[in-house]
């Protein structure tokens, strides 16, 4: 303990005595390590904190898709055959997303609002922690309005008073009882992102409903495995399930429907994942790069204590004595980069949360905690440990007899100067890696950026507005609201025009769905599930193609006398135009939705538009159907009570915000505005998680670079020191300036070569972990893989280029002369 | 190797100033020195006198302050830096104290390193190289690397080094300093072979027992040449 006590007095004192070194060391190490801590930190609140139910790996989805299609909710009959028919599960339950405007307490609020089934928090093991859930008879048609408060609205707006249960809320002009406060952090499976759930309602669904009509997915179902069973088992009983149900019921599924479970915890965070293990990976990294060039320099001040070491072991100092007070030093370089990067996590942490598009889970569960700090500390020490090694195993090894009795003449460092060319080439190789990451990164978003969305989005005005289902319970009277908003918007100077749509593209998660029709004349009847055409469905108003900048290729855009009542009007897209009539033309064909009561009319195609990519500009587009708003499908219930408003601008879209909330005000100033953006930010929102990983990745290898550089220029300019004598030697025997140019620029780039090989061979094994981030850009692009190596040659150019001078000018007879 | 102009070195009102901080040091003053081809002189004086400066001036590795430096007709005291460099490969062999040879390349390789620095073909490289270490005795020793040499080896490669680009002049500064008497003998045997097969030899030293080798000493004392000092005599 004494002699623990005597390293670190010693390696203190010689620490400070040293300020610049430890002050390069603890930056450059606080750099690797405040990044990790950091990145660590997201990591474990994101995928590692367990997510707050009982046994969360006991969580499996239930879902519904096509084949190659995106996994589908499920519809009310095909929720209640799952508890009814399937064994893997002991039991299920069911939610749905919505908003409502919470009044009577404060000022009107619009709130995100979860409906689930009244056993969703047993399924999940979680109870009120205040009150209780939903009754039986409270989940019914009918049943008493029941509410349960999440804990962030109940401090919010109630201040935590746990006598609000049993109180009277009002939402949607609806009287509801509080019944119970969810725990801290509750959501249900994926409503992670964001805000998340602010309120629960019960789903209410009817068990005695029509059972045939299958088409409307919209449930989210999550199971919880029966004791023995798998989630394989499940995905194949659920499988079985969905193709047992489109055997019973053909004209209600399309010939490829099927089913699958997926564990909970991929649900929630399995979009995030990918990103996140790069970035995490990206600064382990960097770590590796700090800790060489912290070794570089250990290196270089082993060769001016080899006389200390050698009179150390003279009196008697073990070479495992020495190599412990070495490493105690360089543990303690580690401890004070780890102290200081740990702060510099602190803002990274609030950066990154700051930072964070909505789209990435759980983003409340970030922070430091045990888990953090004790990562960091061992990452501390196995850093201390890693860099502090070579250097002192070097250490001992020297010419302890030669450093003694002359220490100019004790050999040429060899060893050393090979660990340190070792350790520049890995630097250069690991940059290499990150530069390369960074640079497809960032082609695939500008990429990206170039992609067309299908639509004009610049001067572009959204919002989302959401009607009371109350004092707007009919589709007439909310008909007759949007034709009076629009009207009046269309009025407002500086908007060329407005128009609204059931979900805009790109704008948040807003599930556009699809829906399946079939062709007059060319089914049979029954129609089969071969005949059923699938698509993506939207509902707009008239001007809407216009406003939004889509091309009508052919036919009309819709009119105000496509009303209800009037034949039945649809557009559908080129890419569906194409699907379902290739070769013909689309205009003038009548097509029937299926789903029976929710939509029995013939509706005639009376336009093609253009291609939009409503769901990214990553995906491609899919086949697309526009109906009339006012003609909106009446079996879905009603018109849709919640819209995506769009104006177009003269000038600057944002200068429009006031007018619009002031026209919405003035046709009922009830209805609160939400989500208001340019198209622009709603894009840029879209691909922020993106932009923020590539960010990121490139600013690690903007560091990378920079702390390869100043390897780079380290070793340099330690070998031209070293090798003075040398290279006056050199010039003594008739080397011009050019030669020794040359000499000193050969040796870096034959450690540039190497780690530009090295480098490369990583990056196209590391590729393959970016496959998935990178857009129209493949992992192994050769020009990708060429830039990246001359940006490598430029640096390190960059770096030799103040030692090679320093060569050139070295005084031969000084050099000889120092000798 | 002797060649017919006289003398191959001139050195008139020769001086080296040293500038450090505000001092100035006179490291030579007034040199006035000619030193015939064919000539074995052994510069000679206590320490910091300024042996070892007049021997980088004669090398081309320093310039003088003042004066003139006349090597084989030809002035050399204004030559840039890359001009002396090309000189020197050409007309200059040195031979260290310390060997200074280069640890990272073998025997062959350093004798070869100043061919290479004048440009020589590599065939031609190649049979002086061996011519070289023939002489000296080491052709045994190739591919070794000084490390594995004793001190005299050292010291012989070192010459052969020197004398394989046939320069006009060798200059030695100690070159035996580092070497025990056996090695140290054998080394001026090779040199005053040398010198007696035409080689002119500069060679400092402050070794009596090595200066009878010369055929003239000069020497210096406080950056001046001594005239008329005892061992500023030719030995006939």
């Amino acid at each position: 303990m004494n002699g623990v006590r005597q390293d670190l007095r010693y390696a203190w004192r010689g620490l400070r005595q040293r300020p610049g070194f430890t002050l390069v060391a603890v930056v450059t190490l606080a750099l690797g390590i405040g990044a990790n801590t950091a990145i660590f930190s997201v990591v474990n609140g994101v995928l590692l904190r367990p997510l707050p139910y009982d046994h969360p790996d006991r969580l499996a989805m239930v879902w519904g898709h096509r084949t190659q299609e995106p996994l589908a909710e499920l519809s009310v009959p095909e929720y209640w055959e799952l508890g009814e028919r399937t064994h893997a599960f002991a039991r299920v339950g069911a939610y749905a997303d919505g908003s409502a405007t919470l009044t009577g307490a404060g000022a009107p609020e619009r709130l995100r609002v979860g409906y689930m089934t009244a056993g969703v928090p047993a399924v999940l093991g979680v109870a009120p922690v205040v009150g209780r859930g939903f009754g039986r008879e409270e989940d019914l048609p009918g049943g008493p309005a029941a509410v349960l408060l999440s804990d962030a609205l109940w401090r919010r707006r109630f201040g935590a008073d746990p006598s609000v249960v049993g109180r009277a809320l009002t939402l949607d002009d609806t009287p509801l009882t509080v019944v119970g406060i969810m725990p801290p952090g509750f959501q249900l499976p994926d409503h992670y992102e964001g805000t998340g759930m602010e309120l629960w309602a019960p789903l209410q669904l009817d068990p005695a409903a029509d059972r045939s009509d299958r088409g409307w997915h919209f449930l989210d179902v999550v199971g919880r495995l029966r004791n023995g069973a798998t989630l394989e088992g499940a995905a194949a009983e659920t499988s079985a399930l969905m193709r047992g149900m489109r055997a019973e019921h053909p004209t209600e599924y399309a010939a490829e429907f099927d089913g699958t479970s997926t564990s909970v915890i991929g649900e929630v965070v399995g979009d995030v994942r990918p990103a996140l293990l790069v970035l995490l990976g990206a600064v382990a990294l960097l770590l590796l790069i700090a800790c060489a060039n912290v070794a570089g320099l250990l290196l270089a001040r082993a060769d001016t204590r080899q006389r200390e070491i050698a009179l150390r072991t003279a009196l008697g100092a073990g070479r495992s004595r020495l190599v412990r007070q070495l490493l105690t030093e360089s543990v303690l370089l580690a401890a004070a980069g780890g102290v200081v990067g740990a702060l510099l996590a602190v803002w990274g942490i609030r950066g990154l949360v700051l930072a964070a598009p909505a789209s990435v889970p759980r983003l409340d569960a970030v922070g430091i905690d045990v888990r953090v700090l004790g990562f960091t500390a061992a990452l501390t020490i196995l850093t201390g440990v890693l860099f502090g090694l070579a250097p002192a195993l070097h250490a001992i090894r020297g010419d302890l007899t030669g450093a003694l009795t002359d220490g100019a003449r004790a050999g040429t460092a060899g060893g050393r100067q090979r660990t340190r060319r070792l350790l520049v080439a890995g630097q250069i190789a690991i940059a290499l890696v990150l530069v390369t990451g960074a640079s497809l990164l960032v082609q695939s978003f500008l990429r990206l950026r170039q992609v067309d969305p299908g639509f004009r989005p610049e001067h572009l005005l959204t919002a989302r507005i959401e009607l009371s289902t109350v004092r707007y319970a009919t589709s007439d009277s909310r008909r007759t609201f949007y034709r009076e908003l629009l009207d009046r918007l269309g009025r407002v100077p500086g908007v060329r025009s407005a128009a609204m749509a059931r979900a805009l593209p790109m704008t948040g998660k807003l599930e556009i769905g699809d829906w399946s029709f079939v062709l007059e004349g060319r089914s049979a009847s029954p129609p089969l599930p071969s005949d059923w055409h699938p698509a993506d469905w939207q509902a707009v108003s008239p001007g809407y193609f216009a406003t939004m900048g889509i091309p009508i290729l052919r036919g009309r855009d819709f009119t105000a006398d496509d009303r209800v009542g009037a034949p039945g009007a649809i557009v559908v897209n080129r890419t569906l135009a194409r699907q379902a009539w290739p070769g013909e033309d689309p205009v003038g064909q009548r097509v029937l939705l299926g789903g029976g009561s929710v939509d029995s009319v013939w509706r005639t195609v009376v336009g093609i538009v253009g291609d939009v990519r409503h769901r990214g500009l990553s995906t491609e587009p899919r086949p697309e159907m526009y109906l009339p708003y006012a003609q909106f499908p009446a079996g879905t219930g009603s018109v849709t009570p919640s819209v995506s408003i769009v104006l177009r601008a003269a000038g600057d879209p944002e200068a429009l915000v006031p007018s619009l909330a002031a026209t919405v005000r003035g046709v009922d100033p009830d209805i609160p505005l939400s989500s208001v953006q340019t198209m622009e930010q709603a894009m840029g929102s879209w691909a922020a998680e993106r932009r923020l990983v590539m960010l990121l990745v490139t600013g690690f290898a903007l560091v990378a670079l920079t702390l390869g550089a100043v390897g780079i220029y380290g070793v340099m300019a330690h070998l031209v020191g070293q090798r003075e004598r040398e290279i006056g030697i050199r010039m003594a025997l008739g080397a011009v300036p050019d030669q020794i140019l040359r000499l000193v620029v050969s040796q870096s780039a034959w450690l540039v070569a190497g780690g530009i090989a090295a480098g490369t061979a990583a990056a196209l094994a590391a590729g393959r972990l970016l496959a998935g981030l990178l857009f129209h850009i493949r992992p192994t692009d050769p020009l990708t893989f060429v830039g990246t190596a001359l940006i490598l040659v430029v640096v390190a150019a960059a770096a030799t280029v103040a030692p090679a001078l320093r060569a050139v000018r070295t005084d031969p007879a000084h050099a000889l002369r120092s000798e | 190797m002797p060649l017919a102009i006289d003398p191959l070195i001139r050195l008139t009102g020769l001086s080296k100033i040293f500038h450090t901080d505000e001092v100035e040091t006179h490291a030579l003053s007034g040199i006035d020195l000619d030193i015939k081809a064919g000539e074995y002189v052994a510069v000679c004086g206590p320490s910091g006198c300024g042996k070892t400066t007049l021997l980088s001036i004669l090398g081309l590795l320093d310039t003088p302050s003042e004066g003139s430096f006349v090597l084989a007709g030809e002035p050399v005291s204004t030559l840039s830096a890359a001009q002396r460099a090309r000189v020197r490969a050409r007309a200059v062999g040195f031979i260290f104290q310390a060997f200074n040879l280069i640890g990272d390349l073998t025997v062959y390789q350093n004798v070869e390193l100043p061919l290479k620095y004048r440009g020589m073909p590599a065939d031609e490289r190649r049979s002086a190289v061996l011519a070289a270490l023939d002489r000296v005795g080491l052709l045994h020793r190739l591919k070794h690397y000084p490390s594995q040499l004793s001190g005299g080896q050292q010291q012989r490669v070192a010459v052969a080094r020197a004398v394989a680009g046939r320069p006009l002049v060798l200059l030695a500064d100690e070159p035996t300093g580092n070497l025990d008497s056996a090695n140290g003998a054998e080394v001026t045997a090779l040199l005053r072979e040398l010198n007696q097969d035409g080689a002119t030899l500069v060679v400092v030293t402050h070794d009596p027992r090595y200066l009878r080798e010369a055929r003239r000493t000069v020497y210096l004392f406080d950056g001046r040449l001594v005239p008329g000092a005892p061992l500023d005599v030719e030995v006939a």
